[in-house]
């Protein structure tokens, strides 16, 4: 269970490690599941690849990945930073191949609404071999969503937000050279963190497998409503998964009931 | 000389990391002119305390630093045309420092960067400077107004007194989220002293110089302030006596602000 302090630490940095999450096994066991449903559908990047694989809302189809999801350890994170009534936004599982540039809210689209995600890392990873890399505090829309004021507040980190401008130097240095905070991690290490924050990953050698779980806040202003809608409209990535919908857990009809408020059609 | 990059840098980060902006040669001499001033001053290199030479003692390294170019370059770039001189000092430190970012009660109305050089190879396991970037907010506060009002949640770090006996969001000092500035002999630090920063794992004495400038002040409220600090805090800003009648103009002109809003100029050896 996280506790108050672990909430200031995550309001005032933008991200909360949580090492020793999970045991090594309970992680081995995860990540044994992850890679059989990956290899059944083919989505698992051979040791050669170039391009990353993923499955989106693995929830829905990973036994061992659901029963994590509704474990305490997890399930507490959102409802303490997101409110009881927070929304279930997606998970995934990646098999990460290369480098990750800098990126962070997009640098012009703001999201219109407080989200988090809790990422676990299956493989011990440090800044040699493709670790989390983080500016720490630069959650500015995170902050934005906590506190109008700081909507008028200039962004001087645009150059590392957009992940388009990755071929480009950002203030004159390479980018493995911006100033950063690099999270090592270790098999069963969890981090919470809000895609605001400017993060990135450089030295990766071989294939990094990650599960994220991502939640939102309640959408509802009426601009989050729409907000939420146009994302599913577009594909991308809100879902109510049916499997959620009709469970017999409570928690999990919970975590989408809002989305089903909204009309979005149960897939 | 600082690039426009570099200004943007700090401005985002609240801090620049010149590596090796000073050659061997002149190293060297930094050095051996540090551990003559220590030992003019009497004070033990060896301190397990936090220790600084005395003011006559530094002058020559001190005409030293103002005179050259880099350390010209740097307050022009980041201060402006009238920076001046707030002071200059060699100091051991022979213990951790807390998390401090100026005092996080008293707001400073005007800009001042302090430069940093230290004179052993220091890492984060021992005693290298630790900033949080980006923290820097009264900083751009002083320039953006629009920075007054928004929420601090770094308070229980800035102000030095409290870090000790409740630890920030429940962490021991030492762990909370920071970026160590590794540094060697000739490396350069510049940073604002409202950037968070600290020091731990001490193993040996460091030998730190600090340079620090201040943008002039124009305002009413930012003359005010200096004023009061200068009142209760002599030592705090001061315009040598022997830097108003320095042969370089470009010097005397560090000084000379500050003297002609009324500021008294300090005693003969200073």
């Amino acid at each position: 269970m996280i506790g108050t302090e672990n909430v200031w630490h995550f309001i005032a940095f933008g991200f909360l490690p949580l090492p020793g999450l999970l045991s090594r096994d309970e992680a081995l066991a995860i990540r044994e599941e992850l890679e059989r449903l990956g290899h059944e559908r083919g989505l698992v990047p051979g040791d050669t690849a170039t391009k990353s694989g993923g499955i989106g809302d693995v929830a829905v189809i990973g036994e061992r990945v659901r029963a994590l999801l509704l474990d305490e350890r997890v399930y507490d994170i959102p409802s303490r930073i997101l409110g009881h009534d927070f929304t279930y936004e997606g998970s995934d599982a990646q098999w990460h191949v290369g480098d990750t540039p800098w990126q962070g809210a997009s640098g012009v689209e703001q999201k219109p609404l407080v989200s988090i995600k809790v990422s676990l890392y299956l493989d011990d990873l440090d800044e040699t071999n493709g670790c989390l890399r983080i500016i720490p505090g630069a959650h500015r829309n995170l902050l934005r969503w906590m506190d109008s004021l700081w909507g008028g507040v200039p962004d001087y980190l645009f150059p590392v937000r957009n992940r388009t401008l990755q071929d480009e130097l950002p203030w004159g240095i390479r980018p493995q050279e911006v100033p950063h905070l690099p999270l090592p991690s270790r098999l069963g290490d969890a981090c919470v963190f809000t895609e605001d924050l400017p993060h990135a990953a450089f030295g990766a050698k071989g294939v990094r497998r990650q599960l994220s779980f991502a939640f939102m806040a309640n959408p509802v202003a009426a601009h989050q409503k729409r907000w939420v809608k146009y994302r599913n409209a577009m594909g991308r990535g809100i879902n109510a998964p049916r499997a959620f919908a009709e469970s017999g857990d409570p928690r999990l009809r919970k975590m989408v009931a809002p989305l089903l408020e909204l009309g979005l059609e149960p897939s | 000389m600082l690039t426009s990059d570099q200004v943007d840098l700090f401005q985002a980060f609240g801090y620049l990391h010149l590596e090796q902006a000073f050659d061997a040669e002149e190293t060297v001499f930094i050095q051996r002119e540090f551990d003559a001033a220590i030992r003019r001053s009497g004070v033990d290199p060896g301190t397990t305390d936090q220790l600084s030479a005395d003011r006559a003692s530094v002058r020559d390294l001190r005409d030293w630093f103002l005179t050259h170019e880099l350390i010209r370059d740097i307050p022009y770039k980041l201060l402006g045309e009238g920076f001046q001189f707030e002071g200059f000092g060699c100091g051991i430190y022979g213990s951790d420092s807390p998390w401090h970012a100026d005092s996080a009660v008293i707001r400073w109305p005007f800009r001042h960067i302090k430069i940093a050089l230290y004179l052993d190879p220091l890492d984060g396991e021992s005693g290298a400077l630790r900033v949080i970037p980006g923290t820097h907010r009264d900083w751009h506060w002083i320039g953006d107004p629009v920075w007054h009002d928004v929420p601090d949640y770094f308070f229980g770090l800035k102000n030095r007194d409290v870090i000790w006996q409740h630890p920030p969001f429940g962490l021991a000092p030492e762990d909370v989220p920071h970026q160590a500035l590794a540094t060697r002999p000739g490396d350069v630090l510049v940073f604002p002293e409202n950037l968070l920063h600290c020091a731990f794992g001490t193993k040996f004495p460091r030998r730190q110089i600090a340079i620090a400038f201040l943008q002039l002040p124009w305002r009413e409220d930012q003359v005010v302030h200096l004023k009061s600090r200068a009142a209760v805090q002599p030592e705090g800003c001061y315009q040598p006596r022997s830097l108003l009648t320095h042969p370089d103009p470009r010097v005397r002109a560090m000084v000379t602000g500050l003297q002609e809003l009324g500021f008294p100029a300090g005693g003969p050896d200073s």
